[in-house]
């Protein structure tokens, strides 16, 4: 059974206001957290690989959400972590907009089903409206929390 | 020079050998793969089936993306709606691509294809299982 969106963020990995506004700067500021959780093993890797894959792919999904990701042995265990820009941040979007939403998406090598389930099931989610609009209007972690709660049906 | 090329994103079997042609270019090209997947203009609001249509879509245009990746070929993921025909000529004009790929069984149908697209359309055959 795949894990919802809310199993695999944990509660520190859930960033309200990012500090930085560069690309890379959001990527380091949203694994500090998950790093601290003791589940990425290499943190100098993990943040290769992410940043690898933004040299090749724009993350920027649309509608200002951008989901940064990579499949690495740097980390034991499907994460993600959230954060939000109120300025806003350049992840390359097709159109052309900044991203607010951020999630960061890491798995094991060999997790490849899990991993791009849940790189579906999110960026299903953040195309509806309800959602985007509830995490943006969020004012605390619980809020972020209830609003994926709510519409992850997994 | 081809620097960018449309593949059509379908729920079908030829899209495996449709992808890996489509990338085995790009990568030979230095070109830049546009996956697109158009789901239809679904009727009524949004319903537990058209969810799972779509994550279903983004499965597909992921799995390409892994692909992509450990080809070092740069992509860009699109999830659309609306009527496919229309859209994918519209994305091809948008984008500027330069080739458009579809594999066997595609839903659009082959000749309005051919006769819509605003640039070269490739289909591309599955190999014949023994």
């Amino acid at each position: 059974m795949l894990k919802t969106v809310t199993e695999l963020l944990p509660r520190q990995a859930v960033i309200l206001e990012l500090e930085s506004r560069d690309k890379k700067e959001v990527i380091r500021e949203l694994a500090a957290p998950l790093v601290q959780t003791g589940l990425v093993t290499n943190e100098e890797e993990f943040l290769t690989a992410i940043l690898r894959r933004e040299n090749l792919e724009s993350t920027g999904v649309g509608l200002g959400v951008a989901i940064p990701h990579a499949r690495t042995d740097s980390v034991t265990t499907t994460l993600l972590a959230f954060g939000r820009s109120g300025p806003g941040v350049d992840f390359s979007s097709l159109d052309g907009k900044l991203s607010h939403l951020i999630f960061l998406i890491a798995a094991p090598e060999a997790a490849k089903r899990e991993y791009i389930s849940t790189l579906a099931k999110l960026s299903s989610l953040m195309r509806r409206d309800e959602v985007r609009i509830g995490l943006n209007k969020a004012k605390n972690v619980d809020d972020v929390y209830a609003v994926l709660e709510q519409n992850d049906h997994s | 020079m081809l620097e960018r090329i449309l593949l059509i994103v379908e729920d079908t079997p030829g899209l495996p050998a449709a992808a890996a042609w489509t990338l085995q270019l790009a990568r030979a090209l230095s070109a830049r793969v546009f996956a697109v997947c158009v789901i239809p203009e679904r009727t009524g609001g949004r319903s537990r089936t058209s969810t799972n249509v779509e994550e279903r879509a983004w499965s597909l245009l992921y799995e390409v993306e892994d692909d992509a990746f450990a080809m070092n070929v740069k992509v860009s993921l699109l999830l659309e709606q609306g009527d496919p025909l229309r859209r994918l000529c519209e994305i091809c004009t948008s984008y500027k691509t330069g080739l458009l790929v579809a594999g066997v069984g595609s839903q659009v149908p082959l000749a309005d294809l051919v006769r819509h697209s605003p640039e070269p359309v490739v289909f591309v055959n599955s190999p014949k299982e023994d």
